[in-house]
């Protein structure tokens, strides 16, 4: 076998981007004006919801003994349910804070009318969104008077030399200059004015930020983090779930795979020696060839043992690790693989098990259908999720389906909490993302 | 004598067929799955059917079903089945009819190649092979009556069960035959059972040792859904 290895391995830490809460991508100004636009529109949408939060609250309440009360509580809930996903929405697209919406109680289809209708009231995330009807009101207030304030007194101020000359002249007042002792009059006023709209100018988006970010901070917290942790417990159920299946999966195959291989050989083996046995007394040159034969059979069996363990664990894996178990794999690999590989000292086992069949096969796939002339491999850590891209410049055309041993990869990532994606379009070129949790 | 044999295991096969012919027998067929042994089986009439249980296209426990059906159709049939691992319940399949010959036996056997034909001349004669391990988990089953027994009696029971014969069991145990009678007869009386002798004993025993009344001539309809390709 002839063929070239290019690699290179790079032990550093140099491209990990720190994740921030801002796109870096998009300007200061355009995200001033986001911000001012998210918080100018957070008050009299939070207006709003606080009357019905209120109004809904107080007349239900009231009435509840009457019973109308129910009915007045469970219609203002759902009133703010809109205004709660009206307030996602803003947080998606103003904010880029991509909160999963939470699961509301559904009415089961046997429920009767009056449960139908009390459904709201049975449901943890409309109480908070009556929460956050009242609480964000006092946000979305503070952030709309701050960010009005700071941008009228910034350009106020900035612009004061120029309007001041409307202004009625009054001598006997004491100006802010005067009494700092900059001198009396209109000059050192406008100076001052100046100075301090300048200021305020050049922190107007870091305050219009905040006041932004307080209010989506309420509004995330009390409208999507239930939903988050809702995620997270049905991902965790499904990372288990998976994990069971493909613990039982891989049960199977190897018991198949010991079955039709290394025990069949010893079958042989054993009826080849058995032969052997009872053909030294009576043709001992028949018994040396069949003995060799069994040799053979010997020989077989322990090379198929070593591939069948190597198909549960690498034993370079278990003895040095992840790293070099990749370039194990990249060195079996028929074409050249550019890999660079960012990793700390030590993963948890089964991180490492994962994140080297993730690789190599995405490689033994690209061998097999791809026709790709050269494959990238990148394997980083990116905070506590270990990212591997495998990128080739193939046929493309790839599924995760039956018989690419994708389907079987992407249960064994799930396995390990982690995603599996993979854009290949026809024509190439295909790649394959995974990320798994490294805790 | 004329053999069918089974495997889906190529290597087996061969192996099976070299330790056949060398010991003068002839194959007269060798086929890879179940549907083709059932075929097989019921064209030529061999002697006796070697079968292996795990055989496409089902990949489970084919070769035993396909047995099930042969004996079905050709109750006279004499089956040998092979295995990688003893399971009860495959036993429990084999040993619910048919009136010929039947066999039970590991893989691993078949590499004590004078015990291995033995216990073919056994099955062709119309007589039990089943193996050792069979016979200890059945004795396992039955753990009360057993611990009536000195551990020689145990022995024997366990060697007559496998479906040998008193010779046979005096030559294994290195006693004489009427050590063995004497033994068989103790066993009997101990165990509630009839004395018998030749094959009906083995069925006797068995029959005993599963826990169920001998019956050894109801044909067999336990026979699944199961129809040749």
């Amino acid at each position: 076998m002839t063929h070239t290895l290019t690699q290179r391995l790079d032990m550093t830490a140099d491209d990990t981007a720190p994740l921030a809460l801002v796109p870096g991508r998009e300007g200061w100004w355009r995200r001033l004006l986001l911000d001012t636009g998210y918080t100018l529109t957070a008050f009299p949408i939070a207006l709003l919801a606080f009357v019905v939060a209120v109004v809904g609250l107080s007349v239900g309440a009231a009435t509840l003994v009457i019973g109308v009360g129910f009915v007045v509580l469970a219609g203002s809930l759902v009133v703010l349910r809109g205004f709660a996903h009206l307030e996602r929405l803003r947080l998606r697209s103003m904010q880029g804070r991509t909160g999963p919406v939470p699961s509301y109680a559904v009415a089961r289809p046997g429920d009767s009318t009056v449960r139908r209708l009390f459904t709201p009231l049975r449901d943890t995330q409309s109480w908070l969104d009556l929460l956050w009807g009242v609480l964000g009101f006092v946000t979305g207030t503070t952030a709309f008077a701050v960010t009005v304030a700071w941008w009228a007194g910034s350009f106020g101020g900035v612009t004061y030399w120029f309007w001041q000359r409307w202004l009625p002249v009054d001598d006997g007042t004491e100006t802010l200059a005067s009494i700092m002792g900059l001198g009396d009059g209109r000059e050192p006023e406008s100076w001052l004015n100046l100075g301090l709209g300048l200021v305020g100018l050049l922190l107007l988006p870091v305050v219009v930020r905040l006041m932004a970010t307080m209010h989506a901070s309420l509004s995330w917290v009390l409208l999507c983090s239930r939903a988050e942790l809702q995620r997270e417990v049905r991902r965790a159920e499904g990372g288990r779930e998976a994990a069971r299946i493909a613990e039982a999966d891989s049960l199977r195959r190897l018991e198949r795979d010991i079955h039709d291989g290394p025990q069949q050989r010893l079958v042989r083996l054993q009826m080849d020696l058995g032969r052997a046995g009872k053909q030294l007394d009576q043709d001992p040159q028949q018994a040396k060839v069949t003995i060799d034969a069994a040799m053979q059979q010997a020989r077989d069996t322990v090379a198929e043992l070593r591939s069948l363990s190597r198909g549960i664990a690498p034993p370079v894996l278990v003895d040095r690790g992840l790293v070099a178990a990749l370039q194990e794999a990249f060195a079996r690999s028929p074409f050249p693989v550019h890999a660079t590989i960012d990793l700390p000292g030590s993963l948890p086992p089964h991180v490492e098990t994962t994140v080297y069949f993730v690789v190599s096969e995405a490689l033994t796939n690209v061998a097999k259908h791809s026709g790709a002339g050269r494959v990238e491999v990148d394997v980083a850590q990116v905070g506590r999720r270990i990212r591997v891209a495998v990128t080739d410049d193939g046929a493309g055309g790839a599924q995760v389906g039956k018989g690419h041993g994708l389907a079987g990869l992407e249960q064994r990532v799930r396995a390990a909490d982690g995603t599996l994606e993979i854009t290949s379009p026809p024509g190439g070129p295909t790649s394959l993302r995974a990320e798994i949790a490294c805790d | 004598m004329r053999l069918v044999v089974a495997d889906d295991s190529l290597l087996l096969r061969e192996g099976l067929q070299l330790i056949l012919t060398e010991a003068g027998h002839e194959v007269v067929a060798s086929v890879g799955d179940g549907p083709a042994f059932v075929a097989a089986a019921l064209e030529h009439r061999p002697d006796v059917c070697l079968v292996d249980v795990r055989m496409p296209p089902s990949h489970t426990d084919e070769g035993l079903r396909a047995a099930v059906e042969v004996r079905r159709q050709w109750p006279q049939a004499q089956v040998l089945v092979l295995s990688q691992y003893v399971e009860m319940s495959y036993a429990d399949d084999l040993l619910a009819g048919g009136r010929g010959g039947i066999g039970y036996l590991l893989k691993d056997r078949v590499s004590d190649i004078d015990a291995f034909l033995a216990s073919l001349q056994r099955v062709a004669d119309g007589g039990t092979a089943l193996d050792p391990e069979v016979i200890e988990r059945l004795m396992v089953r039955r753990r009360d009556p057993m611990e009536r027994l000195t551990p020689r009696e145990r022995e024997v029971l366990g060697q007559m069960a496998q479906g040998k014969g008193n010779q046979a069991i005096a030559d294994d145990l290195v006693v004489t035959v009427a050590a063995v009678e004497k033994h068989t007869q103790r066993i009997f009386a101990k165990l509630g059972l009839l004395p018998d002798d030749g094959h009906r004993r083995v069925l006797a025993v068995l029959a005993y040792l599963r826990g169920s009344a001998p019956d050894y001539t109801a044909p067999d309809h336990t026979a699944p859904d199961y129809s040749p390709g």
